[in-house]
């Protein structure tokens, strides 16, 4: 079913905002009757025995690298003889931080009267963080974000045969962003990319945000030598998926070029700048396979469909200082910034191999395709069809603790974008077309992608170490 | 049993997202307006108006926030007593700018009155509908009011914004007059022979005014206040007034005036310009008179409210007191509450000399006004755009469960013609600095002796 399942998928990506490893590394998935069932499938809590904590922590490195392709200085467009010095994005994603996450688990649960199961569990099911040095040439898409959604969720399942679970989620969503970017003030005038004219976006929530809500849902069915899980994760309720953060430590820095260096100097407190930022996130539906082909041996199959389709867009609405303030200075008030994401497949085979009763270990290859169309690639939305091999192990220690470990290597397959959907003519073609909304320009500009290229080869590796300690009692 | 399960997902999944609404486009950037004579041979400074596409003609179309519905005309205007009826349209909404007519905002599929509407400012300007209050409801409305309207790098302009994401706090520090708001108007719209039209959202915005105010400065004589003296030391005369920019001046009904102490010539208009408004067909008789000024004060229409005019002449008072605590200053006994000094409201003063039309309290204006909430207060008239010159608000629909107002003075206008005061927060903190009313960070005032 797994090979079938490789044959069919459309290469694409592991999301850029998706952590695929929630739990642990190497041993979790739908079919896995442990406490992390509270995200890759609640209905395999019925298989949980007794009670359990489970405490887990991730180390996630990213290294991007960005190398921008040439462009014509009078137009900003690919092809001309401006270089750009290679670009460097770096990002170590931890459990111990504050907002708290990414890249950690957290749970407690029990089985109840044999026909039920509970559990309640934290994690971090969505998460970016990258940073590129401030004169990056990526400033206007990126030159840093940290974005993690952590979930607090209570975990149901119910028992309905000896042979099918069912199982229910729901959770909380706390959000926390913090956003930089550039924006070209003199986008299409003959100094293209100049950094006098670069304003700085600062934008960041305070703390956490008030949470949204989500559910999780599956099913879990066993015959013979076979388990079967399935599950869907939804994306925010009531919101139509979306996400909306108040961002209220922003800071809007203008130009060199501009006649005022500090919006906030004239109501005399700093941060002047509220705002708003929205962006939907995907749900994503998981189905896993396990064949228990010996006492000893186990094959896994995980697939994982994240419909990272409806995220087209981040868009920004920033109120400043009243008279002197940003539209004052030829500073935008509303910004989009184009994604253009697609739906992404995660395929994942995966050997279980147990020689000892306290060891056993695993070795999981994993494929994702790319979430990000290639001319929609940008240092902010970094993503290409992916591999991942990774190893794990597991020791059972007396009879109440187990430790897990595992390393994990990505590898994207390098992406040159030749076609970028950025187009910085569309600017000044949308202004000289006294914007009108009817001009393909202006509609690209609606759009978020009247930016500066994005034309260039992106590489990213990643490297991902898990520990999870679970104790039964 | 999965087979089922994926089927009941797929099905739950294909009908997810099938409602249909209206759809909006607009990019969040300012419109070019035109703006309608004031009154017959008045200046440009009147109703708000942009353009719609109607086939291949370009006809001026009002932007008017007091309109509860929005209307195209289809065609030929019907005679008056044809009953209107509605359709569902589009609106492309063109700028009425020197460099053309570009497509600035289109609103496909909303709710639309085929109805001619009344002419705006004068005869001679005609438009081929409104762009109303039911529509722009689903948006945080900017407008940008230049005082000279000669300026062309500076016109009138409309933003039309997904939100207001800022509280109003944050509004305030910033330098913002925020008024929370009434909206009214919501009414099931019906013909005269009963047939249903659609029912239309309560978008009316509602202020409440304080209608010449004496003149004020932080450097005059302090203004005394005994407890229980609050409304017993206000001046001017309260009104409740609809913000509409598709008129241009401040209108008033007569009994309004009665109140400001003018007097009603009879016949009411005689000889003296009509109004022309957009909401009626028929021009208005008028009598044209000046307000010396007015202040729009935030607060609620509750039994506790002393009233706009008294919530001002706190605001002065508290003023007074910080930029004079240095000199003895100290908060009146009328403005202290629980030995703190009660916060000053939001306002914004718009002087001087204000042209107003006052028109009969039977009026089709001021009746269309009232007739959708007979039990409640009474809107006493209209402030229009001229009204509004040298300002730039925002009508924030969205945002909150109540609408907020929200307003500035563009940049250096002085005191005497406009004045946005935001509310001053946190008067009860002892030893907190406060930053009010554009004052240097300041400490807290003593309170008067009793």
């Amino acid at each position: 079913m797994t090979a079938a399942l490789l044959l069919v998928a459309t290469p694409a990506l592991a999301g850029p905002l998706d952590d695929p490893h929630v739990g642990s590394l190497g041993f979790s998935g739908p079919t896995t009757g442990d406490l992390t069932a509270v995200y890759w499938n609640p209905a395999a809590l019925g298989l949980l025995q007794g009670n359990q904590f489970m405490f887990g922590a991730s180390l996630r490195a990213t290294q991007v690298t960005v190398n921008r392709a040439p462009i014509d200085p009078s137009t900003g467009l690919p092809g001309g003889t401006s270089g750009f010095p290679s670009a460097s994005g770096r990002g170590l994603e931890q459990p111990m931080a504050w907002p708290p996450g990414p890249a950690g688990f957290l749970g407690v649960g029990a089985g109840v009267a044999r026909r039920f199961a509970l559990a309640i569990a934290t994690y971090t099911p969505f998460s970016q963080k990258l940073s590129f040095d401030v004169a990056t040439p990526t400033r206007y898409h990126l030159v840093s974000v940290d974005s993690r959604q952590l979930a607090l969720v209570t975990g149901l399942a119910i028992e309905i045969t000896d042979s099918l679970q069912v199982g229910v989620a729901p959770g909380l969503l706390f959000s926390y962003g913090h956003l930089v970017f550039d924006e070209d003030t003199a986008l299409g005038s003959p100094s293209v990319e100049d950094p006098n004219a670069a304003a700085r976006y600062d934008l960041a929530t305070d703390g956490t945000q008030a949470p949204s809500y989500f559910v999780v849902g599956g099913i879990h069915f066993r015959r013979a030598t076979w388990e079967v899980g399935l599950a869907y994760s939804s994306a925010p309720l009531g919101s139509n998926g979306t996400v909306k953060l108040a961002m209220e430590r922003s800071q809007v820095t203008p130009p060199a070029t501009a006649a005022t260096s500090d919006l906030c100097s004239a109501v005399g407190h700093s941060p002047c700048v509220s705002g708003e930022m929205r962006y939907h996130l995907p749900d994503i539906f998981t189905a896993g396979v396990t064949w228990h082909a010996t006492p000893h041996l186990d094959a896994v199959g995980i697939v994982r469909w994240v419909r990272y389709g409806e995220y087209d867009q981040i868009t920004i609405r920033l109120v400043g200082p009243s008279g002197n303030g940003l539209l004052a200075n030829g500073l935008t008030d509303q910004l989009v910034l184009y994604r253009g994401f697609q739906d992404s497949w995660d395929l994942r085979a995966r050997l279980v191999h147990a020689p000892l009763r306290w060891f056993r270990w695993s070795g999981t290859l994993r494929m994702e395709t790319s979430a990000v169309p290639e001319a929609n690639v940008n240092a902010a939305a970094v993503d290409g069809l992916k591999f991942e091999p990774a190893l794990a192990t597991e020791f059972t220690l007396g009879r109440h603790l187990r430790i897990a470990a595992g390393y994990a290597l990505t590898w994207m397959v390098p992406v040159t974008v030749s076609n970028s959907v950025f187009n910085p003519a569309a600017a000044a073609a949308c202004a000289q077309a006294a914007y009108d909304l009817s001009s393909p320009a202006c509609q690209t500009r609606l759009a978020g992608q009247a930016l500066p290229t994005a034309a260039g080869s992106y590489k990213m590796l990643q490297h991902t170490l898990a520990l999870m300690t679970t104790v039964s009692f | 049993m999965f087979a089922r399960l994926l089927t009941t997902l797929s099905l739950v999944f294909a009908f997810a997202g099938c409602s249909e609404g209206p759809v909006f486009e607009y990019d969040s950037l300012p419109i070019d307006l035109q703006r309608a004579p004031t009154a017959p041979g008045g200046p440009a400074m009147g109703a708000t108006m942009a353009r719609v596409q109607v086939g291949a003609a370009t006809p001026l179309l009002a932007i008017d926030t007091g309109s509860l519905l929005s209307t195209l005309r289809r065609g030929d205007c019907p005679s008056p007593t044809t009953e209107p009826t509605a359709y569902s349209g589009d609106i492309q909404l063109l700028a009425a700018s020197d460099s053309g007519a570009p497509l600035r905002a289109s609103f496909r599929g909303v709710t639309l009155f085929d109805l001619c509407a009344g002419a705006v400012g004068d005869a001679n300007t005609q438009v081929a509908g409104i762009l109303g209050g039911d529509i722009l409801l689903n948006f945080s409305v900017a407008f940008a009011l230049p005082r000279d309207p000669s300026d062309p790098n500076q016109p009138p302009t409309m933003t039309i914004y997904s939100n207001l994401p800022a509280s109003d706090p944050d509004l305030a520090a910033n330098g913002y007059a925020v008024m929370r708001v009434v909206l009214r108007g919501s009414s099931v719209a019906a013909t005269a022979s009963g047939n249903g039209l659609p029912g239309l959202p309560s978008s009316r915005v509602v202020l409440r005014v304080c209608a010449n105010p004496p003149p004020f400065s932080p450097d005059g004589s302090e203004q005394t206040c005994k407890t229980g003296e609050v409304e017993v030391q206000a001046s001017g005369t309260n009104l409740l007034l609809a913000l509409s920019t598709g008129h241009g001046p401040l209108v008033l009904s007569a009994s309004a005036w009665q109140r400001l102490g003018g007097q009603v010539p009879a016949p009411l208009g005689a000889g003296e310009p009509a109004l022309y408004s957009p909401l009626v067909a028929d021009p208005i008789p008028a009598h044209w008179a000046i307000v010396s000024r007015l202040a729009v004060v935030d607060g609620d229409s509750g039994d506790a409210w002393p009233g706009a005019c008294a919530e001002l002449a706190r605001g002065r008072r508290i003023e007074w007191t910080l930029a004079n605590q240095n000199n003895g200053g100290c908060f009146q006994p009328c403005d202290v509450s629980g030995g703190v000094a009660l916060p000053a409201a939001a306002y914004l003063e718009i002087g001087s000399d204000l042209p107003a039309a006052v028109v009969s309290d039977t009026s089709d204006l001021i009746s269309n006004l009232n007739e959708d909430f007979p039990s409640g207060a009474q809107v006493d008239g209209v402030i229009g755009a001229e009204t509004l010159a040298g300002t730039s608000f925002q009508i924030d629909y969205v945002s909150q469960s109540q609408g907020r107002w929200v307003a500035a003075c563009e940049p250096g206008a002085d005191r005497q013609t406009c004045w946005a005061s935001p509310r001053c927060y946190g008067l009860s903190s002892s030893g907190q600095k406060q930053m009010c009313f554009g004052l240097p960070p300041l400490g807290l005032a003593p309170n008067c002796p009793q």
